[in-house]
């Protein structure tokens, strides 16, 4: 099986090391990146994009983050959809469990589902083999 | 006698004879060898043409008398068998007017009697030739006087026709009556107007015709024109009882025919004014319903009216009760008068372009009184246009309705107040998912990790991590309670607050982040401002916002914050301007305020401040503005509700 790369875009540091921890345990090929929010992330991909091999197939996108949040995020990067060379497949991964969070992500047809923190074994194996039923 | 002069003849005939014709033909009825006697005879009347005609045939005799019409027959007693009678009789039934002159040969004092009874004019025999001249100047007298009789006659009886014409077929009724009122003639027009025939009102009284309401009118009217030297009184107007039952208007104007032959009585005539009265009578309700309407309007409504240049020409009670200004100080003044500063010059301006091109406008208005006191007013204005459209004066027209309005205003707020609350609990609705969950999510991650795994070294970094965690957490909940405690308003002791000393005291707290990055604050305060609020939640805002114009200063530039106050519609507002980094509005305005809401990457930044001073400002009544341009500066701005004046 080829070797996929993971993104995540999120200010929790707690977050993203266990993310990180469990991905590792999973003993897969997976390469994982993170940025703090928003606009660091943009500012990112736009740097791997000249290599598309480089570019994440998974997007794990928090919403509630500084500078630019999550939303804020999917606009600038519809805005410049285009400009990347490589489909990734976004996720919003976000600790809220309010309604008109979860029905705003359904708004964006590029956002392929919405993931509750926390985010255990089982599902981020599902979702590098694609298998996620969402 | 019969020897008259001439003179004296032509005298007297030619006086009275103007239209009298002087050719005079004479038929003769005899011989013709008689006619050269009576030519001579004739001589003495010169001042008369006679032709003489004669005949000795009787019916010859008959057809010149209708042919000729002769001015004198003159006639024998007897001629050829015909009997003198017989044509003096016949001349007699057909031309009456003729004279008729018997001159005979023959003298009978007898016959004479009888032809004259019989209508001749003279007897005379013919041995009496002499006499003919003065026989025939008398004839042609009496015919002359009997012809100016008749003239005479003719004459009367013409103006006695033209007068009765002018009566009878006058538009106008005429009526005469005795002293007891009795009714003596009525002209036919009394049918036409008042219905009756002229017999059978002819005998009835004048009283009985007249409304029991004007006789007194009239008979007062009648005392003075027999006490008076005058011949006539005027009633302008008088109801007069119809045939049918109905009464009709009436002018009449009756005489004093007393003395008059033929009246002996009084006189009126009277004109139908019915119409007249009528239109009038609507007139003058009409005007008595404006008058009315008029007073209507003044009681219920506050009117006004101004002026093509604006200037009220009339305020009533009740403008004057609203608006506490006396009479004479409205008018002549305009709406400036009344101007609460709640309208811009637009709006104004918009009112005045449609009522001067003569339109009505309608709306609401906040006008300011004499006390400087308020009152709203639903007004209308009317113009009112002269015979080419063009408005020449206004009618401002307006119903007191600041009650509504400080309903209307009190539902506001209150709508306002319900959805800060409901926009406050989104809020935590937000908070509670993001930062409690945010805490929370991580804990169960964390504890998964401890039951799965073997390794104590891994253990104790989870057990690390936990701790740390549920700090945060804590710390969460502790600021959480404060913003309950701020919403709820509990425990809010309110004192005076002098600004200035108040903002020494926080910059006294701030004094090292201050001299650390050199910043230069500049207070435009007045000296003597204070407000009514909660000391610690004020310092917590002037707090707030200073050390947020520190953090987030211009890389470049020396940071200046200045602190200014002014007052507006009952608010003392502060505002706090800096010359930093500023804030991208269009992208963070929603945001800018909410908890753990930060927009830069600065360590010291916990998204707590503006959130909190934003519940703190608004629990107080207020309201807190920015207004921001990125790398040129912000500016806050606190909204400080003022004690209500009292009413």
């Amino acid at each position: 099986m080829k070797s996929k790369t993971l993104c995540i875009i999120d200010d929790d540091d707690l977050y993203k090391l266990l993310l990180k921890k469990t991905i590792k345990n999973l003993e897969t090929e997976t390469q994982v990146i993170s940025f703090a929010n928003g606009e660091e992330a943009l500012k990112g991909l736009f740097e791997l994009n000249s290599n598309s091999e480089s570019l994440p197939d998974i997007i794990l996108l928090d919403i509630n983050m500084p500078v630019m949040d999550g939303w804020e995020f999917m606009e600038e990067y519809l805005n410049n959809k285009n400009i990347f060379s490589k489909k990734m497949t976004i996720y919003i991964a976000s600790s809220s469990i309010a309604n008109h969070d979860i029905q705003k992500s359904k708004s964006f047809k590029e956002i392929s589902g919405y993931l509750v923190k926390p985010i255990f074994k089982d599902t981020i194996k599902n979702l590098i083999d694609e298998k996620v039923l969402l | 006698m019969f020897h008259l002069k001439n003179h004296v003849l032509k005298e007297n005939l030619d006086l009275n004879t103007k239209d009298f014709n002087k050719q005079i033909d004479i038929l003769v009825f005899d011989q013709d060898t008689v006619l050269s006697h009576i030519n001579t005879a004739l001589k003495d009347l010169s001042n008369y043409q006679f032709t003489l005609h004669n005949s000795t045939d009787n019916e010859e005799f008959k057809r010149m008398i209708k042919s000729l019409k002769p001015g004198i027959i003159i006639s024998e007693l007897h001629l050829n068998e015909v009997d003198g009678k017989e044509m003096l009789n016949y001349c007699r039934m057909v031309y009456p007017d003729i004279p008729y002159i018997i001159f005979s040969s023959h003298s009978c004092n007898k016959s004479a009697l009888h032809f004259l009874e019989l209508g001749a004019a003279d007897f005379l025999t013919k041995e009496n030739i002499l006499a003919l001249p003065a026989t025939i100047y008398k004839v042609l007298r009496q015919s002359f006087e009997k012809h100016q009789i008749k003239e005479a006659k003719k004459q009367r009886w013409e103006d006695a026709q033209r007068f009765k014409g002018l009566i009878e077929h006058s538009f106008d009724p005429v009526i005469t009556y005795n002293d007891s009122g009795e009714i003596t003639y009525a002209s036919p027009a009394i049918k036409r107007v008042l219905g009756y025939n002229v017999e059978e009102f002819i005998g009835t009284n004048v009283t009985k015709h007249i409304h029991p309401e004007d006789l007194i009118k009239r008979e007062s009217k009648f005392k003075k024109l027999i006490q008076s030297s005058n011949s006539y009184a005027t009633i302008d107007e008088e109801r007069l009882l119809h045939k049918d039952g109905h009464y009709i208007w009436v002018k009449a104007i009756i005489s004093d025919g007393r003395l008059i032959p033929g009246i002996q009585g009084f006189m009126t005539n009277f004109r139908d004014i019915t119409e007249t009265v009528k239109s009038k009578k609507a007139l003058e309700k009409t005007l008595k319903d404006l008058t009315d309407y008029k007073i209507a309007l003044d009681e219920s409504s506050i009117v006004g009216i101004a002026n093509l240049g604006g200037k009220i020409v009339y305020a009533n009670e009740e403008l004057v009760k609203i608006s506490k200004f006396t009479g004479d100080e409205l008018l002549g003044s305009d709406y400036r008068l009344f101007n609460s500063g709640e309208h811009s010059i637009l709006f104004y301006l918009k009112i005045w372009n449609t009522i001067s091109s003569g339109q009505i406008w309608k709306g609401e208005l906040k006008l300011k009184a004499k006390d400087n006191t308020f009152f709203w007013v639903n007004m209308t204005v009317v113009p009112f246009l002269d015979n080419r459209n063009k408005p020449y004066q206004y009618i401002v027209v307006m119903r007191d309705i600041t009650l509504r309005k400080l309903k209307t205003i009190d539902l506001h707020n209150t709508v306002d107040l319900l959805s800060n609350q409901n926009n406050r609990l989104l809020n935590f609705s937000y908070i509670v998912s993001h930062n409690l969950r945010s805490h929370t999510s991580n804990i169960q991650n964390l504890i998964n990790y401890l039951e799965q795994t073997d390794d104590e070294e891994e253990k104790l970094e989870m057990m690390q991590h936990l701790k740390n965690v549920t700090n945060a957490l804590d710390d969460t909940m502790y600021n959480l309670n404060e913003v309950v405690s701020i919403q709820s308003g509990t425990e809010m002791k309110i004192e005076e607050i002098p600004i200035k000393a108040l903002i020494n005291q926080v910059l006294k707290v701030l004094k090292s982040q201050i001299s650390k990055s050199n910043a230069q604050i500049e207070i435009e305060v007045k000296t003597n401002l204070s407000v009514k609020y909660n000391r610690s939640y004020l310092e917590s805002i002037f707090h707030n916002l200073i050390l947020n114009s520190i953090k987030y200063k211009h890389p470049d530039r020396v940071p200046k914050i200045k602190i200014e106050s002014r007052t507006e519609n009952n608010f003392t507002i502060l505002s706090i301007s800096d010359n930093g980094i500023g804030i991208d509005l269009n992208k963070h305005k929603d945001k800018l305020f909410g908890m753990y809401k930060t927009f830069h990457n600065n360590n010291d930044s916990r998204g707590l401040g503006l959130f909190m001073s934003k519940n703190q400002i608004e629990a107080m009544g207020g309201k807190i503005e920015v207004s921001s341009q990125v790398d040129q500066g912000s500016t806050f701005e606190i909204y400080i509700k003022q004690e209500k004046p009292k009413n």
